[in-house]
């Protein structure tokens, strides 16, 4: 759709001083829209300019309105000189591509140099007038929805999940032109940050063209990267789910719950863009089941956007979809629908998805984790500037996943990521993701619990009453499930009736046990007790509420790092690491399975595996969260075993035999895992009944009691000790990796999004000592974070880069969250904390007795030794004086909080809010933004979504001694990037971004010319969210001596 | 060595026991140590490697917040460091904070950059690290700068453009008034006078002298200066010191100072009432001389309270 975009620029502040003679600047703003160019009047003489422009009109048509940024430069007037530049903003304008015609993007936006950063900011109002173009030819992705959030985004339903989407982009590099030679740094970085900004959006379209061509109206997890190929130019790809979503209007029929208050929508965001239909579509609908039967008026409105709204011709028909999608409309959250629409998982051609949490009774049966690796050489692509190489590159690797799926018996890839490593004219392009068996049209809890669902046929004639009703029921109750799941995913607190109800069968191994792909000890699954489990399971995905898990989850986090012969040209490169790798995968799995057993666990959310490859070294990080699976056997404690020769050799041998009992037991502890009462099978449970199966001859007695062999073969072995040596979280901390929570932990509010970049010189010594790089981050994250203890750090995404020879360089980002306890788990707590209670500050033992307030001490005492001086009653005075008692006042507030969660379930909210308060207590009033890379904010619920955010900065310094080193150049762009990234969700009325992803993060230094550069991406969703305060959520304690916690 | 190693929260957190330390002149070893040995290391079981890190990533905010706490309305503008205002607050109230003693030492100087060089002698003098003491100057310098020749009421100058509480604001506003105008305040014989007698002092020149009194009714310039019409009209008080005149004075505020103060003070009054009078009003009607009216203090000290 081409389209008016227009522009107002009114004002700018803090602008800097560009002329030494008066102090003061003369500025005034070029606006760009692809060729086009508007100037503001001069200001004169003035650091805080007031323009009030007219508004700068431009028309541009549909394409470059997606790809194109708008451009706006602050320049500064000079009579006799050439003016000079102060910054740049660049605005994309795809948020404002939608049909909502309110959209309008407005606010102070910080003026960006890449040569000096943060320059002042600017006032200015931008719109876009989109009008349809009749032409039916020409086929327009505006308007197509793109989500970083990897799953169905809040307040959506998922009718159609329409397939996997990848588009590739590929262009010079303008920094390795001839012309970069002569041009200023500044004008380079800017080229290249503008040609970063255009394949981002051409991706965008092009993606969107298919997704509109398979019949979608928005991307899911949309996963951007671009890989910097050096001399053959730049590449951008993209991946993520083709789906169809909905939003179920907003007046909801109470549903038998009550809850589900993160779907209610404001009055604002009906029926969101979608393309529309033609209309002959409308006639068929208005045969449609539900047209006639839904109660609710609103509900009929739902469905009628629905119809006039959704796909374009190709997409097939909607009366199906229509007529079971206004029966949903109570609820929301996505429920996988059977309709005539949804195409088949056979129809697929790479049926993969890049989500990693599925609505409930979408997975039918998980595998394990696939992947694929490929190495590549750059300089032998016959046509760098043409993307047919790389095209074929990855479909080469997706078709090995998909083989490798097929093998494990499954039929789909959950979970799915893309990621490339490049050192020189190498790149290794890398796929990974879980093979599962799925369901994408239709939906198993439901056949449990009601006569088999109509088949989905379109509606030719009408129904009989008796089916609709069924229908309607079937419907309302999934939604209501499926509400409750997400909730639970949110707040982690079972209610009893409405909570998800598990399902061993999601781990049941898909294939036969005589058909096993490789040799795996399968036993018996622990709840249904029929069929046959791994006794393992990794998994890329989080969580699916509908596993049963035990206690905690934990973090677990493999490293190798191999040396590697120096580049002695390409091809024997080459060579030298697709060897090298199946060592160190070997290696990476064999460290997880360790660590996995120590943790006294058997299953992994999340896997992440990262694979570097440098100029010296080949470096593999494998990181996940660890958890107890309920259905899988409970795994013993490794066994040590080794040819000992001496008495002193078997000794230490039992000695470390020894070690490893304790640490399993230590860990069990921590994680609460010790009194799991196994083989009771939740009254929650759905016992499966697979009767279909070949069980008969099941022999019950394989229940594989074979413990875990760690193979010693000398007692100083560094993998043992290494392993011992994996230094345990400080108290009051928890770290998962997961955006979804497993275990007996809830998530009460955001406090703080943290990122650490890490570099370092690095010679390869021992094992330990690249172990140790890793530790020592984790240490430092959790002492600079010491203060919000006890907290969970989620969505934690460790970045591996060996950007020079001998240096490593690591990027962690991640969430920290406050937790609140599910109180059932009082009787863990008292166990686990034993011994401690001298530490605690006596005023909060005291005036909280009970089990949960010797959790308070923590190894960080911290708070005490500051409140020494006077130095931190300031902050403390302040947060605490919100209601607090006197004892509670001189306590720290983290503490004080912690005993009040404890104390009682309903004073937990107004705890964990103090808590909050803490660390921004008048943030709230005051516009702030909030980041996470979780897909939710906990303690808020997201209201709307704005739009994807997606940026490439660069930013570029020749006076690094002068700006604090490569450190403060560091510190000051990350905290830049995140201003930048704040202004635009407030320009668009948003006050909070999920699932922020640091997807690049490329530092080149040069220490001895004073000069630096560094490259950063980021990407997230914009919301709306609020408090949750209008939706006071019934939250009720699980009953005392139930099993484990929910999720 | 480590060459990056840079934590970076969506909220810019002060550990306000590391910025005091900073503003104290700690160097980033020197908190260090200061830490380790308040036994950090075992309370916290981090290694010192740890600490380190985290003492520079806050020095390295604090160094460039530095840049704008010298315009504290920039600093709440601004939107690098996502803070909430009460933090805003203390760190500029912190930063502006001095030490009544380094102060002592710079007032009734000349705020110029060959004063600031012999800012050692005060650091060594005061036992207050040097770098502090430079602050403290600057801070002063820049405060006296922004609101010299400024119209309008000086606290709410001092106020609305470096966001400071009443109460410092206030003490700015006195010290400002008393670089403006001079005061000597460096003399031998003041030296047991404390800034906060100062301070009290100016603070009542600001209130009843300066040409923002309430009595002031010419309001065309500003109250970093005394009301010239008011000291003109001094001279008037020559009068008093006639016979007749200096006793009907003396009986109207003997009577009225009954009621406040204890009969032993009256008397010690009473008996040197004569004498200062005198005094005073010699000061008084000198005043108008801007040489005398330097010397205030100074003549006050000398001629008056050597009772």
């Amino acid at each position: 759709m081409p389209g008016k975009v227009k522009v107002r620029v009114l004002a700018g502040r803090g602008l800097p001083v560009m002329d030494r003679s008066t102090d003061l600047t003369d500025a005034y703003v070029e606006v760009r829209f692809g060729t086009d160019v508007f100037k503001t009047d001069i200001c004169k003489k003035s650091l805080n300019p007031q323009w009030n422009s007219e508004w700068f009109k431009f028309e541009v048509e549909d394409e470059s309105l997606q790809d194109e940024p708008l451009e706006l430069r602050v320049l500064d007037h000079d009579t006799y000189s050439a003016n000079d530049a102060i910054g740049k903003i660049y605005v994309d304008l795809n948020p404002l591509l939608t049909k909502d015609p309110l959209k309008v993007i407005s606010g102070w936006f910080p003026i960006y140099d890449t040569m000096h950063g943060i320059r002042g900011e600017l006032n200015m109002i931008v719109k876009v007038d989109l009008f349809s173009d009749v032409n039916k030819f020409r086929q327009s992705s505006c308007g197509i929805q793109f989500f970083s959030t990897a799953e169905v985004p809040s307040g959506y339903r998922m009718q159609v999940i329409n397939g996997f989407v990848e588009e590739l982009v590929v262009n010079d590099d303008p920094e390795y032109q001839w012309i970069d030679k002569i041009r200023t740094p500044r004008s380079s970085n800017e080229a290249r940050q503008r040609l970063f900004s255009k394949l981002s959006g051409e991706l965008q379209r092009k993606i969107g063209v298919k997704v509109s061509e398979l019949g979608g109206n928005a991307v899911i997890g949309y996963c951007q990267c671009f890989d910097l190929e050096g001399e053959s130019g730049i590449v951008a790809r993209g991946i993520g789910t083709g789906v169809t979503l909905v939003r179920p209007s907003q007046m909801m029929p109470p549903s038998p719950l009550g809850v589900s208050p993160q779907f209610k929508d404001s009055p604002l965001l009906e029926d969101s863009a979608t393309p529309s239909s033609p209309p002959n579509m409308i006639i068929r609908c208005a045969t449609s089941p539900v047209k006639v039967t839904t109660p609710q008026t609103q509900a009929r409105r739902s469905s009628d956007s629905d119809v006039s709204n959704t796909t374009p011709p190709k997409g097939s028909s909607l009366t199906e979809s229509s007529g079971s999608g206004s029966g949903m409309g109570s609820s929301g959250k996505a429920v996988t629908k059977l309709s005539a629409q949804q195409p088949s998982i056979e129809l697929m051609e790479y049926p993969f998805f890049t989500m990693t949490s599925f609505p409930v009774g979408f997975i039918v049966h998980l595998g394990g984790v696939v992947s694929a690796k490929s190495v590549k050489l750059l300089d032998k692509i016959h046509n760098p500037e043409e993307p047919e190489t790389r095209d074929a590159w990855w479909t080469e690797i997706r078709t090995e996943i998909r083989t490798h799926c097929r093998a494990m018996g499954c039929h789909a890839v959950l979970g799915y990521t893309e990621h490339t490593t490049i050192c020189e004219e190498i790149i290794v392009l890398c796929a990974t993701g879980t093979a599962a068996r799925v369901n994408v049209t239709y939906d198993p809890a439901s056949a449990t619990r009601i006569p088999p669902p109509i088949p989905s046929v379109v509606a030719e004639k009408p129904p009989t009453e008796k089916d609709r009703d069924k229908k309607l029921f079937v419907d309302v109750n999934l939604a209501n499930s499926a509400a409750q799941s997400s909730l639970q995913a949110l707040y982690d607190h079972g209610s009893d009736d409405g909570s998800p109800f598990y399902n061993c069968q999601l781990c049941h191994v898909p294939y036969k046990p005589n058909s096993a792909p490789f040799p795996i000890n399968l036993s018996v699954c622990a709840i249904c007790r029929k069929r046959k489990v791994p006794d393992v399971l990794f998994t890329t995905i989080d969580p699916p509420v509908e596993i049963q898990t035990h206690g905690k989850g934990s973090f677990i986090q493999a490293r190798v790092c191999r040396p590697k012969p120096k580049s002695k040209g390409g091809e024997s490169n080459a060579k030298e690491i697709s060897d090298g790798l199946p060592f160190l995968e070997y290696e990476l799995h064999s460290q997880l399975m360790s660590k996995l057993k120590l943790c006294g666990m058997n299953g992994l959310y999340g896997l992440k595996i990262q694979i570097t490859v440098g100029e010296s070294l080949l470096v593999g990080v494998a990181t996940a969260t660890a958890v107890f699976i309920a259905a899988l056997p409970i795994p013993q404690v490794p066994r040590v075993s080794g040819q000992a020769t001496t008495e002193e050799e078997n000794n230490r041998l039992q000695e470390i035999q020894k070690r490893i009992s304790e640490r399993v037991f230590k860990n069990r502890e921590k994680n609460e895992l010790l009194h799991i009462d196994t083989g009771q099978v939740s009254p929650r449970s759905i016992v499966t009944d697979d009767s279909d199966d070949d069980v008969s001859d099941l022999d019950l007695s394989s229940g594989n009691k074979d413990s875990f062999v760690i193979e010693v073969d000398d007692a100083n072995d560094e993998s043992i000790v290494s392993l011992l040596r994996d230094s345990q979280l400080p108290e009051g901390f928890m770290m998962l990796n997961t955006h979804k929570i497993p275990g007996s932990t809830t998530l009460a509010s955001n406090l703080q999004m943290f990122t650490q970049v890490w570099r370092q010189e690095y010679m390869v010594t021992s094992r330990r000592s690249f172990m140790d790089i890793f530790e020592n981050l984790v240490k430092k994250i959790c002492y600079k974070l010491r203060r919000m203890s006890p907290c969970c750090l989620c969505g934690l995404d460790f970045g591996v880069e060996l950007p020079e020879d001998r240096e490593i360089q690591v990027t962690v980002t991640g969430v920290c969250c406050s937790v609140e306890n599910v109180p059932d788990s009082a009787f863990e707590l008292q166990n686990c904390s034993k011994g401690n209670l001298l530490k605690t500050v006596p005023c909060v033992t005291n005036s909280h007795g009970g089990g949960g307030s010797e959790r308070d001490d923590m190894m960080f005492q911290m708070e005490e030794f500051s409140s020494e001086g006077n130095i931190a009653s300031h902050n403390k005075g302040s947060s605490s004086s919100e209601g607090t008692t006197a004892n509670h006042s001189k306590v720290p507030l983290t503490r004080s909080t912690k005993a009040e969660t404890s104390a009682g379930t309903k004073s937990e909210t107004v705890g964990v809010r103090r808590s909050l308060e803490y660390v921004h207590n008048i943030q709230r009033h005051k516009n702030s933004v909030e980041l996470t890379p979780l897909p939710y904010i906990p303690g808020l619920k997201i209201e709307k979504y704005l739009g994807n955010y997606n940026f490439f900065f660069i930013r570029e310094s020749t006076s690094l001694r002068e700006i604090g080193g490569q450190g403060g150049f560091m510190q000051t762009f990350v905290a830049e990037v995140m201003a930048n990234v704040r202004a635009n969700v407030a320009s668009l009325g948003g006050n909070g971004l999920v699932s922020y992803r640091m997807n690049q993060c490329v530092l080149m230094c040069n220490p001895h010319k004073n000069q630096s550069q560094c490259l950063i991406n980021v990407s997230g969703d914009a919301v709306v969210v609020a408090s949750e305060e209008n939706f006071p959520i019934v939250v009720e304690p699980l009953p005392k001596g139930s099993d484990s916690p929910i999720t | 060595m480590t060459a990056v190693d840079v934590f970076v929260g969506n909220y810019t957190l002060i550990d306000f026991e590391l910025y005091d330390l900073w503003l104290n002149g700690y160097t980033a070893q020197e908190t260090a140590l200061f830490l380790q040995k308040s036994g950090i290391v075992q309370r916290a079981d981090v290694s010192m490697e740890i600490v380190y890190s985290d003492i520079q990533d806050q020095y390295r905010l604090f160094n460039s917040l530095e840049k704008l706490l010298k315009n504290p309305p920039k600093l709440m503008d601004q939107q690098i460091y996502q803070m909430d205002a009460e933090m805003q607050r203390q760190i500029i109230q912190r930063y502006y904070q001095f030490d009544s003693v380094v102060v002592r030492e710079i007032l009734g100087k000349k705020l110029s950059s060959r004063n600031r060089k012999d800012m050692d002698d005060v650091g060594e003098k005061t036992r207050i690290p040097l770098r502090s003491c430079r602050r403290q100057f600057d801070n002063l310098k820049r405060v006296f700068k922004t609101v010299e020749e400024m119209m309008g009421s000086l606290v709410e100058n001092v106020k609305t453009h470096y966001l400071l509480s009443e109460e410092l604001a206030r003490q700015y506003a006195a010290i400002v008034f008393i670089a403006n105008n001079r005061f000597e305040t460096g003399k031998k014989k003041l030296n047991h006078l404390t800034l906060e007698d100062f301070v009290f002092c100016a603070n009542q020149m600001i209130t009843h002298w300066s040409y923002s009194s309430v009595v002031c009714t010419v309001h065309q310039d500003m109250d970093v200066d005394l009301d010239r019409g008011f000291l003109q009209d001094l001279r008037e008080l020559k009068m008093i010191s006639e016979k007749e005149i200096l006793d009907e004075h003396k009986g109207q505020v003997i009577t009225h100072l009954k009621a406040a103060l204890p009969k032993k003070s009256r008397q010690v009054i009473e008996e040197s009432f004569k004498t200062n009078s005198k005094a005073i009003i010699n000061i008084a009607c000198g005043l108008n001389h801007s040489k005398e009216a330097r010397d205030i203090f100074l003549d006050l000290v000398e001629k008056v309270s050597a009772i």
